[in-house]
């Protein structure tokens, strides 16, 4: 008697080398995709994102800007002080 | 230390993963990266901004904790928080990924610590959106 094996379903996990090649295949068309545990996800992208991606990060030489602005204003102790001074060795 | 902030630019893949984390700090001079990018090794610091991605609180909360990240934040739009995940680790408290876990609720201020350094706080309601 013959039997039938019955393969249970699963999903199939994409290497980061098949990812690249769909990726450079140009086969997404323009979507933003990441590659999370073999898995194909979009990457967000809306204006609310956005803002909060540009609030909290900023580029490198904005840091201290961005850390002044968002200090409380008693914690800031003004040019030179200690947020300067952390500012200085993060940026060196 | 040196850092370089990354602001939605690839990683290094590892394992099946290959991310794009909305947020990179990476250690070492712009140099260091001329010819890679940042890889687990490299990074001290992740950030996703979410309103509905389950994946950046499931799926990347445990891969980054496997990669070795050591500090992961996501900023939920949806929730008004920030969610702090550090130090993951075999002893950790959160759920499933061995990262010690804190929310920093809007109005609240989160501490932006790099390589155990304190560099200050940032207040989270300045980093959302109005309320919709």
């Amino acid at each position: 008697m013959s039997t039938i094996q019955v393969r249970p379903p699963g999903r199939v996990r994409l290497t980061v080398e098949e990812f690249a090649r769909i990726q450079d295949a140009g086969l997404f068309e323009g979507r933003h995709v990441q590659l999370l545990d073999g898995e194909l996800y979009e990457v967000t992208k809306n204006p609310r994102h956005n803002f909060g991606v540009s609030a909290l990060a900023g580029p490198t030489h904005d840091v201290g800007r961005h850390l002044r602005s968002l200090l409380p204003r008693d914690e800031y102790a003004g040019p030179g002080g200690e947020v300067d001074r952390a500012l200085g060795q993060l940026v060196a | 230390m040196s850092t370089r902030v990354r602001e939605e630019k690839s990683i290094e893949p590892w394992g099946n993963w290959w991310p794009e984390p909305d947020i990179a700090v990476a250690q070492g001079k712009q140099r260091r990266y001329e010819d890679r990018h940042p890889g687990p090794e490299d990074l001290v610091l992740l950030v996703e901004v979410t309103e509905s991605s389950e994946q950046d609180r499931t799926k990347k909360l445990v891969g980054y904790a496997a990669a070795g990240i050591p500090i992961y934040w996501i900023l939920d739009l949806a929730l008004r928080r920030l969610e702090v995940y550090r130090d993951p680790g075999p002893s950790g408290r959160a759920p499933g990924t061995g990262w010690v876990e804190e929310m920093i609720p809007d109005g609240g201020f989160g501490e932006l610590v790099i390589d155990q350094r304190s560099f200050g706080w940032i207040a989270v309601a300045e980093n959302l959106p109005r309320a919709m």
